[in-house]
């Protein structure tokens, strides 16, 4: 039971970072590869708060957004300007630099020995010490983004998105600030994520930099490309089915080192094959990238 | 300080290598083919097994490995990259389908030889030569003469065959190409094997210098692109430019800091390029 509990917290958290993503990927139509470490700024924000200064976790986890929000900035300003490939590239050095500072800057995150002994999060006086809580909190959270990127898509921002996603060219001749448009996505996206990276902290009572590499934004991205982009429920399921699917592998009993490769495989397996079938995803409809 | 600087030239060589064959592949078939990285992995595994494992001569291992390698980029071309290409998909649709291909053939390689690093210079000779103060090892001259080399000739195929010229035609317009009766599917195969023989060359090179991981393709798909940007997309010299100047900037940053560094400083700079000189060092248009 607690094996099942723990792939639905991990499940929920995906489903936070790939739903985010999603209003990237999806909605504005630019590929990011840096959401992983906006996921890492969450998780080390607060486990730094958690274990040093001993603020309540809700403070804590605000702070992790705010910061991941700032750093969120700071990439869109970098990058934003720049157009398809590029913008992919420009992202993953991007990604590459912010791990490259956490996994070095020792006196702040202990670099690759990681932060241990992560006090459990109490939330309304409750200390969370059972996975089942920490399921509640996750899922709680995923419902939380699942509802903001909905409510965006549908409002006049979320048109404006789907405007430059179609033609941004078009939408600036509009008279639509494509740039702002597309840094306040990216803003948004960087909070959300961040708080799943806090709750993963937490959860987890250990983070380290190889939780948070490039491989890990490749997965996020993914799992919002097999869903569905742009749809309601694809990066949803791409989440869950990306979870869950390795877990097959387990139960097969394959050794430790073996599952872990052909899990990867699996990932770019089903990328080829999705790129190459559907690149509207499980469940989509917008073909992602045309 | 000047050891650093030759150090930083030899790896750079290298770089430059990977760069100029990614750089042809783009130009040519428009495609960001990260795959490069499995061909280079392949290439490099290859090189170990036959001659640390089988006791082949390293000459002939090297050449299998070549071969080896740019039959994988021609395998990659026509069951990936070519559908994609003809149903006209966008450039993320073959990026993301490239790198799911890199993944695959990584994570097979890492089945197949285990996660541990191999080390050829058991190997090899350790003799090494001085030039006053500097000191070379047998292999740092070998990868800078062969690379100096396969570029040369390459340069001379692209600027003097007719196969050159027609590659460098679908380049510049696959559409008139086309109108005029090239098969452009045919000079894009044969620029990704080029391309192919070309990174697979660095990879043996690199082989013989360092350790073999199976995560060595990531790295050095990645170096090799950054060097591309910089250097300046679609020209030679550019992604000579640009791999000399990566291979430098690493080993200074691991001289001044430490190798911990050493991705970020390169990324660091691939950041600043695209934003204040995104044509490159060596603008071609």
């Amino acid at each position: 039971m607690d094996y099942l509990i723990h792939i639905a917290v991990f499940c929920c958290i995906y489903t936070v970072l790939a739903e985010s993503l999603d209003l990237l990927v999806g909605h504005a139509g630019i590929l990011s590869l840096v959401h992983a470490a906006f996921y890492a700024t969450g998780a080390y924000t607060c486990a730094i708060i958690a274990v040093h200064l001993q603020w309540p976790f809700p403070v804590a986890l605000l702070l992790g957004c705010a910061s991941s929000g700032v750093v969120a900035f700071g990439v869109a300003a970098l990058s934003i300007r720049l157009r398809g490939d590029l913008f992919v590239i420009a992202t993953f050095a991007c990604h590459v630099v912010i791990l490259g500072v956490v996994a070095n800057w020792i006196g702040l995150t202990r670099g690759p020995l990681g932060i241990f002994d992560i006090p459990h999060a109490v939330v309304l006086g409750c200390s969370l010490d059972t996975g089942w809580q920490y399921a509640l909190m996750a899922l709680t959270m995923a419902l939380l983004a699942w509802a903001v990127v909905q409510l965006l898509v549908s409002s006049p921002f979320g048109r404006v998105l789907h405007a430059v996603r179609e033609d941004d060219v078009l939408a600036m001749a509009l008279g639509k600030n494509v740039f702002y448009f597309k840094s306040l996505a990216f803003i948004v996206a960087g909070v959300l994520a961040a708080g799943a990276g806090g709750i993963y902290a937490h959860y987890m009572r250990f983070i380290d930099p190889t939780s948070f590499t490039v491989m890990e934004s490749i997965l996020i991205a993914s799992m919002v490309i097999i869903g569905g982009a742009g749809s309601r429920w694809g990066p949803v399921v791409g989440a869950v089915l990306l979870i869950c699917l390795p877990e097959v592998l387990r139960v097969l009993g394959l050794p430790g080192s073996v599952a872990a490769h052909l899990r990867q495989i699996i990932y770019g397996v089903l990328l080829v094959v999705m790129m190459r079938l559907r690149p509207q995803g499980l469940v989509g409809h917008f073909a992602f990238g045309r | 300080m000047w050891q650093v600087l030759f150090n930083g030239v030899s790896a750079g060589c290298s770089y430059s290598l990977v760069a100029a064959g990614f750089g042809l592949i783009y130009t040519v078939g428009r495609t960001f083919h990260v795959a490069n990285g499995g061909v280079y992995v392949v290439a490099a595994y290859v090189a170990y097994f036959l001659s640390a494992r089988l006791g082949l001569p390293a000459g002939v291992s090297a050449a299998v490995a070549v071969a080896a390698g740019a039959a994988l980029g021609a395998l990659i071309d026509v069951f990936v990259c070519r559908p994609l290409r003809l149903r006209d998909a966008s450039t993320s649709v073959q990026l993301i389908a490239s790198l799911g291909v890199l993944i695959v053939i990584q994570n097979l390689v890492a089945m197949v030889f285990g996660d541990t690093a191999y080390s050829y210079s058991a190997g090899t000779d350790v003799r090494v030569w001085s030039f006053g103060e500097l000191r070379a090892t047998p292999v740092q001259i070998a990868v800078i003469a062969t690379s100096v080399l396969v570029s040369v000739i390459t340069g001379c195929i692209l600027s003097y065959t007719r196969w050159g010229s027609l590659i460098r035609a679908v380049a510049n317009d696959k559409e008139l190409a086309l109108i005029l009766g090239v098969r452009s599917e045919h000079v894009i195969l044969g620029a990704m094997i080029l391309g192919s023989v070309l990174t697979a060359t660095a990879a043996v090179l690199l082989a013989y210098d360092t350790v073999l991981t199976p995560l060595m393709g990531f790295d050095a798909v990645f170096i090799g692109v950054v060097a591309f940007l910089i250097g300046g997309p679609g020209s030679f010299s550019g992604a000579w430019a640009g791999g000399l100047l990566i291979g430098i900037a690493r080993h200074l940053a691991t001289w001044w800091f430490s190798g911990a560094w050493q991705d970020v400083i390169v990324f660091g700079v691939l950041i600043v390029f695209l934003l204040i000189r995104p044509k490159g060092i060596v603008s071609a248009r």
